[in-house]
């Protein structure tokens, strides 16, 4: 008679265990610590696009929107926004806010930051500030940023990592890449500056007056750990909560994974394509059958699993599969073209091509296209191209590649969060010639039209509506091949919850608490 | 001394006789037979393509099919080992004999003309012996690319000044000896007296240095393809190790193979080299 009570207890304890651990409520206090791979070069992220500033940056400041998990931008400075019917004018309606400092966060300091520190200083945001007419601030909590013509990315470069907002009153009339504020920043972010070691560390504070929920953590410290095997360690010996996949060695993430105490992440966040480029000056890769065959031959889900570690996601499409509003079910490159060595025989012998031989050009420093390349080598064999692998130095793979004396080259291309601010130039006729943009040489007007007409379109849907008809003829031609798309990573401390709630992981470190 | 016999000349046949009398020599020659048997034999001997990848990665040595295991890609270690040995014995072989070809003529051009010739000559030897021979190998290599050619001629271009200055002692030696005269005095040209008359006597050495020439070839063709500058279309000792270095903790098998390889491989000629010299050098022969 005691056994069965006994597991009822047991089983009641565990239920109610289970319900407690469902029902964890966030509690504030602690201190966190992140790891940096380098001490950032200064605290000003508005004058720099450099990794760990915008890391340390995206705590300190804060800007119009920020991306959710999803690539969904929302208001964070920005209470509302609404677009002009022809989508040249956006006007922003600020939320009451102070800077670190205690003055208010008002219109003046977003259209100073804008126009005087970033548009000279920041590279990314100069894509933005290129398509600006004018940003004027009718009011205090009013911002208008009229365009020259509609330029759907503007929103995703509004971020804390584009755009930061500085106050006014610290950097006017001063020269923002020498001002002091840029050692001991005032922002407005959900963290306040407190110290910075050179080279060791930089310490923040909850900021008590942040103008959205309050930080849950009560100091936030930036540990400076150069080494790669180094901060895996860090890691594990407990003096470190946070590493993220940029400082991430691969090789110690499996280890890390088998700690119970380490939460290792694998994900998607900013869409990063690994692909190939096709040359169609080759009058054997002109022809679109061809290129299909190519596709069909090489085994995509071979190459994420032996030559990216299994950190990647084999690609639907030409954008990848990273964005829900460029990606396309109905033309998604996992059914259209699964791995089928035969289909490819038929399309080649169709296409009148028998022993191919082509050249693989890619950067020699890059050890997953050396595997790639590997793999890719056999898969072709079988079908009877034989492809003559060239690593070379990155300098004379741009020369070639771009001065189209390839074959096929392997490149991999970030989004920066938008297909339009990373993946366009890729498809584009007017884009040839110049690095790092069209290297095949393809050129559909229907397909510049399309794309330049999503790239001005605002609304999503309209955007998606115009990327379904670039994927479907994408799709059929391929002038690229794409292989997959990149998994980020990350690998924390079991026992800090509330992190990746943003679509960039440096950002939203607000909502991160110690678990007891 | 006989006035035409040369000092140094040693019968093909007494040298095989010594050869065969020496552990060393024939432990080295015998390894040397296996390499190249297996170089040969590659397509029969190996169990597998070496350039085929399957979803069986890190298979641990003696698992089916795969005696040596796999690498991070599928691929088999045993057959890259047994195809490796085609890449280190042709770079090894031809990149020695490039060396040697260019050794013998400069030495003797310089040891037989002496003078003026020999001054610019020897003072180039000497420059191409202060160069690190590894460093300038992996720039030329990386500036010119790493196909199976360039990597023969770069080794062999970078490995005869050795050959060089053993070729012009001996000529030196010999220009004066009576047989050289009567060649002198008989009318022939420069060229009859240096190869024809000449060379047939100092050979023996020169083919000591030449297998150690091999040995030295193969190491560094592995070198090279361990810093990822071999032929990237070719499977080689040096490349499997350049592979292998990021997983040397997840499968040692495949670091530890084509390592191994490596070792006999030059050991093997540099113990039949050893043996040469010991059976070629009148001074160490005994029982004659």
């Amino acid at each position: 008679m005691r056994t069965p009570l006994v597991l009822l207890a047991l089983t009641l304890a565990w239920l109610f265990g289970h319900a407690l651990a469902q029902a964890e409520t966030p509690t504030p206090g602690g201190t966190a610590i992140v790891v940096l791979g380098s001490d950032p070069e200064h605290l000003n992220a508005a004058i720099s696009t450099g990794y760990p500033i915008g890391a340390v940056g995206a705590s300190l400041y804060s800007a119009l929107v920020y991306l959710d998990r999803d690539g969904v931008p929302r208001g964070e400075l920005a209470e509302s926004w609404t677009v002009s019917d022809d989508d040249r004018v956006y006007t922003f309606t600020l939320r009451p806010a102070t800077f670190h400092d205690g003055t208010p966060v008002t219109s003046a300091d977003v259209v100073f930051t804008m126009e005087e520190v970033l548009a000279p200083n920041h590279g990314r945001f100069l894509n933005a500030y290129r398509n600006i007419a004018s940003i004027t601030a009718p009011d205090d909590a009013t911002v208008v940023i009229e365009l020259t013509q509609p330029y759907a990315p503007l929103i995703n470069l509004l971020t804390v990592f584009e755009a930061p907002i500085l106050p006014k009153h610290v950097f006017e009339g001063t020269d923002p890449l020498t001002n002091p504020a840029n050692e001991a920043p005032i922002g407005s972010g959900p963290f306040r500056f407190v110290e910075w070691v050179r080279g060791e560390r930089v310490t923040l504070e909850r900021f008590e007056d942040y103008f959205l929920d309050n930080a849950l953590l009560d100091r936030l410290i930036y540990r400076v750990v150069p080494q790669d095997a180094a901060r895996s360690v860090a890691l594990e010996v407990g003096e470190a909560d946070v590493v993220w996949g940029f400082y991430m060695p691969p090789a110690d993430l499996d280890r890390l994974d088998a700690n119970p105490n380490i939460e290792v992440w694998k994900g998607l966040t900013i869409p990063s394509l690994y692909f190939v480029f096709v040359n169609t000056d080759n009058p054997a890769l002109d022809d679109v059958r061809v290129r299909q065959a190519l596709m069909f031959a090489i085994d995509r889900e071979q190459i994420v699993e032996q030559a990216q570690g299994g950190l990647g996601e084999v690609a639907g499409g030409p954008f990848g599969a990273g964005f829900a509003y460029a990606y396309d079910e109905a033309t998604d490159y996992r059914t259209l073209y699964p791995f089928d060595p035969e289909r490819a025989r038929e399309l080649l012998a169709e296409a009148g091509v028998g022993d191919l031989t082509l050249t693989f050009v890619y950067d020699s420093a890059r050890g997953a296209f050396a595997a790639a390349a590997e793999i890719m080598r056999d898969n072709l064999r079988q079908v009877g191209i034989t492809l003559n692998v060239q690593p070379v130095e990155r300098s004379v793979m741009v020369e070639r590649v771009y001065g189209r004396d390839y074959d096929l080259s392997m490149q991999s291309f970030t989004s920066s969060g938008d297909p339009a601010i990373g993946y366009h130039r890729i498809y584009l006729s007017a884009e040839r010639g110049a690095n790092f943009v069209n290297a095949t040489g393809y050129a559909n007007a229907e397909v510049d039209e399309l794309l330049n007409a999503a790239a001005g379109l605002a609304d999503r849907d309209a955007r998606a509506a115009a990327y379904t008809e670039v994927l479907a003829i994408l799709a059929n031609d391929v002038p690229t091949l794409a292989i997959f798309d990149e998994l980020s990573t990350q690998a924390a401390a079991a026992n800090l919850r509330g992190l990746l709630v943003r679509f960039d992981q440096r950002d939203g470190l607000e909502y991160a608490w110690l678990a007891p | 001394m006989a006035a035409s016999a040369p000092a140094a000349t040693v019968g093909a046949a007494a040298v095989w006789g010594q050869l065969m009398r020496q552990r060393r020599g024939l432990l080295g020659l015998a390894m040397i037979v296996v390499l190249a048997l297996v170089a040969i034999l590659a397509p029969w001997l190996a169990p597998h393509d070496p350039f085929s990848t399957s979803r069986n990665a890190f298979l641990p040595p003696g698992s089916a099919g795969h005696l040596l295991g796999t690498d991070h890609l599928g691929r088999d270690v045993l057959s890259g080992v047994i195809y490796g040995s085609r890449v280190s014995l042709i770079v090894g072989l031809a990149a020695a004999f490039t060396a040697t070809v260019i050794g013998i003529l400069v030495g003797a051009v310089s040891g037989f003309f002496g003078g003026l010739v020999d001054e610019i000559l020897m003072r180039i030897t000497e420059l191409f012996q202060i160069i690190p021979r590894f460093v300038l190998a992996l720039i030329v290599v990386a500036f010119f690319g790493s196909g199976l050619f360039n990597l023969i001629l770069v080794i062999g271009i970078l490995s005869w000044p050795q050959t060089a200055r053993l070729v012009r002692s001996q000529f030196l030696r010999h220009r004066t000896l009576p047989y050289v005269d009567a060649a002198r005095v008989l009318g022939m040209r420069p060229v009859r007296i240096i190869f024809r008359e000449i060379l047939p006597n100092v050979l023996a050495p020169v083919i000591v240095v030449a297998s150690l020439d091999i040995a030295q070839a193969i190491l560094l063709e592995a070198s090279l393809g361990f810093f990822g500058l071999g032929d990237p279309n070719l499977r080689s000792w040096g490349g499997m190790l350049n592979t292998a270095q990021g997983y040397v903790q997840r499968a040692w098998w495949m670091s530890v193979f084509p390592g191994v390889a490596i070792s006999l491989a030059v050991l093997g000629f540099n113990l039949f080299g050893d043996g040469l010299n010991d059976a070629t050098d009148p001074r160490l022969r005994s029982g004659s």
